[in-house]
């Protein structure tokens, strides 16, 4: 919507309709852009890479928050600079998509601009620079298709893969012990063919005074419990009705207030409102008392709807395990992970739409409760359970968990991979200034600026492990063109395999990242006045003034 | 038991909502219980204060007592208020820095510092207070009028559950700001996938409730909350079908000075929207506007109010909310919420009330004060154009802190007792039907924190008119008197006036160009509002008319 009201070209006129618009035009404009994308690209530079750094970010009234993501550092900061909001806005799209690579794509914008901004100090059209653009984007994106290796999709090139994504987002023991985690909850909820729906995986969060813990339970974990003294909080081997029917007596509009003529004839009323209620109820008792008979079998259901307390009495009493106002989201996962069929009604209740856990029981910390379905047959879906001893531990685990659940199913999606690093831009900034000769005319610049911005993400992975980025860069190509496809390593400032060494990019992640990044940068480039209209709040300025 | 949620969207709502709960503190007692008193008759026994505040235990085991409330605000508009505050406290930043040092490099940690908020003279007060270093009766000499968000007169701890922050938008943002409907419906959205407070933060807080009679809703609606609020209770609906939700639609005085045609147009867009849209998804919806004009005569005869002052404006509006909510709240012979609401909208078609105040109630002067006419104390909130022949279908009027035997003063010269004397006074307020009548008296006065606008005078500390020098031994230096609680009245009625209020809004919706208003039709299809849907909204606007214009 910005790009709507403040990007306008009708030149002077603008200022004709409002005289309260500032206007900036050409050079003015472009300098701006670049100095708003440049300084996007300074705030999250040191971010890039296992070795950047983690920021804080403390908020005006104290609350703290960790971060090493791109993402998240730019939705919590607030950007005043309006271009660089708008690439903020642009590259956080980029997480939608692909669930990572916001940081490079920030990078990429700042470093495309910054190259053209020397040709265009020469005196070359912005235009003929994006012309530039255009063709070596065409060209990475071709590279790209070769350069990508089509491995075999097993688990320990997913564990690779989900490695890499999580040691740039949390400290190497932590994303190490989060990579198995992440791994198997993505193959439980994958089928050959069909789509993965990442939502099938519940990421539950408990605060624990000392226990620093992430792993996969093979089942679910929900943060509620029995509502009634009397329930069992253990039950083995029991049978799950997935319910999504009120069991609460509820006054419906048209019968409340002031239609009953007597106190007696609102007693009525009351008690065949209930005995609706308890009609329902005595369907389910039916069937737990139909399935489990003298048994010993446990009987356990998950509603979404609300129980009221009479109600679980009544089900208390029948030793039924009762959970209400279950998540939305719980009541697919429920049906993916003990089988069973949701019922919208509970008039035909038989036997099959019953699923099955071997065991649920409750667990209670502090003022919460948490209720674990487990032991179930070929679960569906799972839940990643984070014990951590504070919030921000909490939180930036569970963004580093979302991310890296977002990189297996991207591999599994694409079916190949890049090797990491940086090796990939290295040799693409070798293939582009090949390319570079093919062109003929000055679009040449656009090119060279492109495949010398490409080189600011080796480049900052290097500054970022503490090397020098210039010797680093060298030595890379220098292996490069000796036939070698080669990564930053960083831990010795020298090169390494990273094939060998098991560091994977998503390819989507790197096609998006290319894409957008040229976008960008082009629509930037060509605006070629800025004008700032008035104020645009709504809300007076001073409304506490005397 | 007998549960209510408040959820509150947007920065008014908030002031609206502080004043609120604010207030709630004043209801509880800790005061020495009198033996011989029995104890459902003391007056803090006679509110169900369980209604509103949930009872929790903190990581280190300590009881908590918070309110059941849900708290939207933009990024920067929660000012001092922190997610996480004494009672549920995280480490503070050292000791985050600490945790985080035993597993990063210290060095490869930056921090960015946002300037600290500035707190307010009266919040630097109540943390001294805490510590031991001020006093509690000093509250009332704490400067209190320089009010930049809510948080600065805010004397609740909230728990961490209660606060969430849109995402994308940031307080006073010229670069984006948040003023059109569409954002709003799109912000919930975008909001509930970063940090899915709806269905984490008010579904426990929902989950808890054994009984819950319904949900209060405060919601800006003259920038983007009232498409927060419409997209957050269609979702409401879909989970609690038949529960009923009270929602007060509050629109803030005032444009900035230079305002465009366009702006006013947009805030009239925005508010008709959200009134259709609201009204729909509301078992009551009622359009809330502090009045513009004072009354010396009438309403505004013991207040020094300041009708552009958004502190000044929200506490009137909230003494309206607490008063209209306490027959909800009595421990006995309450009405509760799906019976009170039933009770105004008899007709099943009419979901637009509209709420009266006076506050306080005038009481102690030699006459009680007509409660018609020019000089009547009661203020209306919802309806900005009242005629006298306008019909009331049906009402709630509730009036508390006053007991009929008070009234003794008033039958001097009458042969009548002091409890016909109150019901004449209530009774003439007019109503057309005796079947939508409903008046409630109960003891409970409106109690007044000392976050309250000093904007009260010649009154007693009960709150009663002062009469002769009484009044001047209970005055500030600036002229306001000190009062410590008073009796209010307030009305919530379905009236034939809100049909003007639609007549207005049509009218002005039929001057809307709205191929001029692309930011109101979204980004990407699916998002905005589509002709149809605009032509959709006038239509319901007219028909709601003719509803209320027979």
């Amino acid at each position: 919507m910005l790009s709507r009201t403040r990007l306008l070209s009708a030149g002077s006129a603008v200022s004709l309709i409002n005289p309260n618009a500032e206007v900036a035009r050409r050079g003015q404009a472009l300098q701006m852009n670049i100095n708003g994308a440049v300084g996007l690209m300074e705030v999250v530079r040191s971010n890039l890479g296992p070795k950047g750094t983690i920021k804080m970010l403390v908020s005006g009234a104290g609350d703290i928050k960790l971060t090493k993501d791109g993402k998240v550092l730019l939705s919590e900061m607030q950007i005043q600079n309006p271009t660089a909001a708008m690439i903020a806005r642009a590259a956080t799209a980029q997480d939608e998509i692909t669930g990572d690579g916001t940081t490079s794509i920030v990078m990429l914008v700042g470093e495309f601009m910054k190259q053209a901004e020397r040709h265009i100090a020469e005196g070359l059209h912005p235009r003929i620079i994006t012309e530039g653009f255009e063709l070596a984007k065409k060209e990475s994106l071709k590279f790209l298709e070769e350069f990508a290796v089509k491995k075999e999709l097993d688990r320990e090139l997913l564990m690779s893969v989900a490695r890499t994504s999580l040691r740039t987002k949390v400290h190497r023991a932590l994303a190490d012990t989060l990579t198995e985690a992440v791994v198997d909850a993505v193959l439980t909820i994958y089928r050959e063919n069909e789509p993965i729906d990442l939502h099938m995986v519940e990421i539950m969060a408990m605060q624990h005074k000392s226990e620093t813990d992430t792993r996969l339970i093979r089942g679910l974990v929900m943060d509620h419990g029995a509502r009634h003294p009397d329930m069992p909080k253990r039950v083995k081997d029991a049978y799950v009705l997935i319910l999504n029917v009120s069991l609460e007596y509820e006054k419906s509009e048209v019968n409340s207030g002031f239609f009953y003529s007597s106190a007696e004839q609102r007693e009525k009323l009351v008690e065949s409102e209930r005995r609706f209620v308890d009609e329902k109820l005595k369907k389910v008792v039916e069937l737990k008392k139909q399935v489990c008979g003298d048994s010993g079998k446990g009987f356990v259901i998950i509603n979404q709807k609300g129980i009221d307390p009479l109600s679980l009495d009544v089900l208390a009493k029948n030793g039924i395990f009762a959970l209400r106002r279950a998540k939305r989201r719980n009541m697919e996962r429920m049906q993916l992970i003990c089988g069973g069929i949701a019922q919208n009604s509970v008039d035909d209740l038989t036997p099959d739409v019953l699923g099955y856990a071997g065991l649920v029981y409750e667990h209670t910390l502090g003022e919460e409760k948490f209720t674990f379905v487990e032991d179930v047959k070929d679960p569906m879906s799972a839940t990643i359970l984070i014990k951590g001893p504070n919030p921000h531990i909490i939180s930036q685990t569970k963004d580093a968990i979302r991310d890296g659940l977002r990189a297996v199913k991207n591999v599994l999606e694409d079916g190949m991979v890049v090797p990491g690093a940086g090796a990939f831009q290295i040799a693409l900034h070798s293939h582009l200034l090949k390319f570079k000769d093919s062109v003929k005319g000055r679009v040449k610049a656009g090119v060279t600026s492109f495949a010398e911005g490409v080189l600011i993400i080796p480049k900052t992975l290097a500054s970022n492990g503490g090397f020098d980025p210039m010797d680093v860069i060298v030595t890379m190509q220098e292996e490069y063109a000796d036939g070698h496809v080669v990564g930053v390593d960083l831990q010795s400032g020298e090169t390494l395999d990273p094939s060998g060494e098991g560091i994977w990019d998503n390819y989507r992640v790197i096609r998006n990242m290319l894409q957008n990044a040229s976008v960008i940068a082009t629509n930037f480039l060509l605006v070629d006045e800025m004008m700032r209209a008035g104020r645009s709040s709504l809300k007076s300025d001073n409304n506490n003034m005397e | 038991m007998h549960e209510i949620v408040t959820l509150q969207f947007g920065h008014y709502a908030n002031y609206v909502g502080t004043h609120f709960w604010n207030t709630q503190e004043g209801h509880f007692s800790y005061e020495q219980p009198n033996e011989d008193e029995l104890e459902e008759n003391r007056p803090s026994q006679l509110l169900n204060h369980d209604c509103l505040y949930r009872v929790g235990e903190t990581q280190k085991g300590d009881a908590t007592y918070t309110p059941r409330v849900l708290i939207y605000d933009l990024k920067g508009g929660f000012g001092s208020v922190k997610k996480y505050n004494k009672l549920y406290e995280a480490l503070d930043a050292q000791a985050a820095q600490d945790q985080v040092d035993l597993s990063w490099d210290p060095t490869r940690m930056q921090t960015f510092q946002e300037e600290e908020y500035q707190r307010s003279a009266y919040q630097t007060h109540l943390e001294a207070e805490e510590e031991g270093a001020a006093a509690e009766e000093d509250e009332d000499k704490v400067e209190l009028d320089k009010v930049n968000t809510w948080s600065d007169f805010n004397r609740v701890y909230y728990h961490p559950k209660s606060t969430t922050a849109l995402s994308g938008y940031v307080m006073g943002s010229d670069i984006r700001p948040f003023d059109v409907f569409s954002y709003g419906k799109a912000a919930f959205a975008e909001t509930e996938k970063e940090t899915e407070s709806y269905e984490e933060n008010l579904r426990s807080f929902a989950e808890e409730c054994d009984q819950l009679q319904g949900f209060q809703v405060l919601t800006d609606v003259l920038d983007g909350w009232g498409g927060f609020a419409a997209a957050y209770l269609e979702q409401l609906r879909e989970d609690f079908p038949k529960t009923s939700i009270l929602t007060y639609g509050l629109s803030e005085q005032g444009m900035a000075p230079g305002a465009s045609m366009r702006h006013r147009q947009k805030r009239m867009l925005n508010e008709s929207l959200a009134m259709s849209c609201l009204s729909e998804l509301s078992t009551l919806y009622v359009p809330v506007q502090a009045p513009s004009r004072l009354n010396a005569q009438g309403w505004s005869k013991n207040l020094k109010f300041n009708p552009s002052n958004r502190f000044h404006t929200s506490a009137l509006i909230a003494a309206g909310l607490d008063s209209a909510l306490l027959p909800c709240r009595l421990r006995r012979g309450a009405t509760l919420l799906p019976d009170l609401l039933g009770g105004l909208n008899w007709r099943n078609v009419t979901k637009i009330g509209s709420l009266s105040v006076a506050m306080p109630f005038p009481f102690g002067g030699k006459k009680l004060a007509p409660m018609v006419g020019p000089s009547s104390p009661l203020v209306d909130l919802s309806c900005p154009k009242v005629q006298p022949d306008d019909e009331i279908y049906s009402h709630v009027v509730v009036l508390r802190g006053l007991e009929a035997q008070q009234f003794a003063k008033y039958t001097v010269g009458t042969p009548r007792t002091p409890r016909e004397v109150l019901d004449e006074l209530l009774d003439s307020l007019p109503i057309s039907k005796s079947l939508g009548d409903v008046k409630i008296k109960t003891p409970v006065k409106y109690p007044i924190p000392t976050s309250f606008p000093r904007f009260f005078q010649g009154l007693t500390p009960e709150g009663y008119q002062a009469e002769g020098s009484d009044g001047q031994k209970n005055e500030r230096p600036d002229g306001t008197s000190i009062v410590y609680s008073a009796p209010v009245l307030s009305r919530l009625a379905i009236t034939m006036s809100t049909r003007w209020q639609l007549q207005n809004m049509s009218e002005s919706l039929r001057r809307v160009d709205w191929r001029l208003m692309p930011e109101y039709q979204g980004d990407s299809p699916g998002q905005g509002l589509t002709d149809e849907d605009f032509v959709e909204v006038k239509e319901l606007l007219l028909n709601l008319y003719d509803i209320y214009d027979e």
